[in-house]
């Protein structure tokens, strides 16, 4: 009897173990790495070896087709890549590029300006010129996020569109007419509001900067940084942009709260059919595409006093104690052409100007086209003067507290924010 | 040969065979340790040069709320984990002892949590504490228990941490337990009980005393493992590019070393504040040391 009760309890737990555990094998991620390191400075045929890191395991395709095509175009120059995923990315580079270990040409993002500072990258300027590479091709809001002092440190690859992606289905059953070009917040908010109901929400007013809040600040005039990139968030703009939605989220009740987007990842909702409109970048679309098909359409972003969206670029860079310069420039040189972005087109949104006609190919159902123009109004992400990333952090904390506090009072915690971020970015 | 050459050969040899102990101590273990002191006085972002700056970064760091978190956080996550899973553990290891027909088979099922990657285990959990879809909610939700918001509620989060570790370190400690029980000679329980010692005594003044020296390897290592807590916790609060309430009520002195040293690139505060947790850890293990005399009993 005894014995009995013993292996009935030890059962249960075992019952609860097992249905916690193969909830496990359907989650686990892994990042898959193929890492190799080459640091031959020559090939056997006598020519010259440059090493090239980037993280997109994704990206792939494209950049072997950039080599390939590149390694046709001039028979002096071998390229050998290698993935390094994002969670080592970082780490890699600041302990190989100090010590001249690392590669010649990488992947560069926002953080370029720390490299720059430290002397890591190697200035472009001349010899883009003389190639005659044309830096008006490229997104101005791109190529600014690798300028310093007037030098250029980077080409630029891509770019981010940013747009509204709304689900068809549910503007048609709730009978709303579909977003139009130049529609306002208020609109934004009268459809939130009629498509919402038990089984979905009208938007999703994304907790994070880059996809969220920051597209509003911009729209409504404002902007986190003002002109000598120190911090500016507590205006009349910042707190009125926030404000708005944290009202989608706890006035209207047309948006998941903070907390619910703590739980539940924003895209999640969308793709799920539990929201009906949400703002995202282009690198959202194919996640929504493959979820929803023609049901996920594209609109412009809401307009309050102007146009507004955040871009973000990545860009190739030459390390500065890199051994084979020469090399290494014929490389950046020739991933500036329109063939080389036009080959690198099918998983981000080439730089060079009219190269992104292979992407648009993608997307026969959606006016992909959208995402492409709101590069022109766009403007990068906020990088701070000095201590960047602590200072943002500051801007974090506040903002997941105003997201997650029915009661917020906005304009005094950005006041609270402004005055620590500037003690932040005023340290050493 | 002389007996001197040989004496001296044999020496040789011996420093040969420990070298790669040795070595292998010095470059990854000492060596770091000692840099990471000197780091502590110095103000460097990984990238450029690094200036002496004496004890400012300590400084600093006690003058930081978020450190302040970090200290309390770690030692109430400590001071729940440890205690509930060698309490646990301990039942575990008594019921698996008891001579069912699959101890094997069961000993391998606790143990499973123990291998799964604590990235996914966090991942699973996440899940499964969901406010409006988790399993949890819908069984408290049946039974007319509240249904708290484990995740996003910052009074809340420390609590599903802790529930997590304890479900993932039950298994390991209950092995080594059961292990400890297993070599308890059973004679002692029969000469006990044929002088009417009941359960409950035979518990306390058998089974403990002669598992003491386990539960003291185990409850050393617990509690330096609890105080080092970071991926479980990583992992848990998710897209660690947040931050805030949710983020404040559960960051450990380890997250902060992490966010110091690779987000803010600051390997001065990094170091400074792994100094403190290194001392911190000294103490207690120091503390447990002389105490382990009052109550651990070695055959």
């Amino acid at each position: 009897m005894k014995k009995k009760m013993v292996n009935a309890v030890a059962l249960m737990m075992l019952g609860i173990l097992a249905v916690s555990g193969c909830g496990g094998s359907g989650n686990t991620t892994e990042d898959g790495s193929n890492e190799k390191t080459a640091n031959s400075e020559e090939s056997s045929d006598g020519k010259t070896v440059i090493n090239f890191y980037y993280w997109d395991e994704g990206q792939k395709e494209g950049m072997d087709d950039l080599i390939a095509l590149f390694e046709e175009s001039q028979d002096e120059v071998v390229v050998e890549s290698t993935i390094v995923p994002w969670g080592e990315y970082w780490t890699k580079l600041q302990t190989a590029l100090p010590t001249g270990t690392g590669p010649d040409v990488f992947w560069m993002n926002m953080d370029a300006p720390t490299y720059i500072d430290a002397g890591l990258l190697l200035d472009l300027t001349d010899a883009l010129e003389s190639a005659g590479v044309d830096m008006s091709k490229y997104p101005e809001a791109v190529t600014e996020m690798y300028e310093s002092d007037g030098k250029i440190y980077g080409v630029p690859k891509d770019y981010d569109g940013m747009a509204l992606y709304y689900n068809k289905a549910i503007f048609d059953e709730m009978e709303v007419e579909y977003p139009q070009a130049g529609w306002t917040w208020d609109d934004l908010l009268e459809k939130a509001q009629a498509l919402t109901n038990d089984s979905h929400y009208g938007f999703v007013a994304r907790s994070d900067g880059n996809s969220g809040y920051q597209n509003f600040v911009y729209q409504n005039g404002g902007s986190l940084t003002d002109e000598n990139d120190m911090p500016q968030v507590n205006t009349k703009e910042v707190a009125e942009a926030l404000q708005f939605e944290h009202d989608l989220m706890y006035k209207y009740k047309v948006s998941p709260t903070g907390a619910e987007l703590l739980e539940f990842a924003a895209d999640d909702m969308f793709v799920a059919g539990q929201a009906a409109m949400i703002t995202s970048g282009s690198w959202s679309i194919q996640t929504y595409v493959d979820a929803l098909g023609a049901d996920c359409q594209v609109a412009e972003l809401p307009v309050k006093v102007t146009q507004g969206a955040t871009t973000h670029g990545l860009a190739y860079c030459v390390a500065a104690n890199s051994s084979n310069k020469e090399a290494a420039l014929k490389f950046v040189e020739f991933a500036a052409s329109k063939e080389a972005q036009e080959a690198t087109a099918k998983a981000a949104i080439p730089a060079y100007e009219g190269a992104a006609d292979i992407w648009k190919e993608l997307y026969p159902d959606q006016d992909v086209q959208i995402l492409l123009d709101s590069v022109e109004y766009a403007s990068p992400n906020p990088y701070y003067a000095n201590n960047n990333s602590e200072v943002a952090q500051i801007f974090t904390d506040t903002i997941s507290a105003i997201w997650t506090d029915e009661n917020a009072d906005i304009q005094s915690m950005l006041d609270d924010a402004q005055e620590k971020m500037m003690e932040t970015v005023n340290k050493e | 040969m002389t007996k001197k050459k040989i004496f001296r050969r044999e020496w040789m040899w011996a420093y040969i065979f420990i070298a790669p102990m040795v070595l292998g101590t010095l470059i990854f273990g000492i060596i770091p340790i000692l840099y990471s002191v000197g780091l502590s006085l110095m103000r460097w972002d990984g990238l450029g040069d690094k200036v002496f700056v004496g004890l400012n970064n300590f400084i600093n760091l006690f003058q930081d709320d978020k450190f302040l978190y970090e200290i309390k956080n770690t030692l109430v996550y400590t001071i729940a984990v440890v205690p509930i899973t060698l309490v646990l553990s301990l039942g575990v290891a008594n019921l698996l002892n008891k001579g069912l027909k699959a101890t094997g088979f069961f000993r391998v099922v606790y143990f499973l949590p123990n291998i799964v990657m604590p990235v996914a285990v966090a991942m699973v959990w996440r899940f499964l504490l969901n406010s409006k879809v988790g399993l949890v909610n819908i069984f408290f939700r049946a039974i007319h228990l509240p249904t708290p918001e484990w995740i996003s509620d910052p009074n809340y989060i420390m609590v599903s941490l802790v529930m997590i570790s304890v479900w993932s370190g039950v298994g390991y400690n209950a092995i080594i337990m059961l292990a400890g029980l297993q070599g308890i000679s059973s004679s002692l329980y029969e000469s006990a009980r044929l002088d009417g010692a009941g359960d409950i005594q035979i518990f306390w003044k058998i089974t403990v005393p002669l598992l003491s020296p386990t539960l003291f390897f185990l409850s050393t290592m617990s509690i330096m493992n609890s105080m080092r807590v970071f991926d479980v916790i990583y992992a848990f609060i998710g897209k660690a590019d947040q931050g805030g309430p949710i983020v404040d009520a559960s960051r450990t002195v380890v997250f902060g070393i992490y966010e110091k040293a690779f987000k803010f690139l600051n390997m001065g505060d990094a170091s400074a504040e792994a100094v403190i947790l290194f001392l911190m850890i000294g103490v207690v293990t120091i503390i447990q040391f002389k105490f382990q005399d009052r109550w651990v009993f070695y055959e």
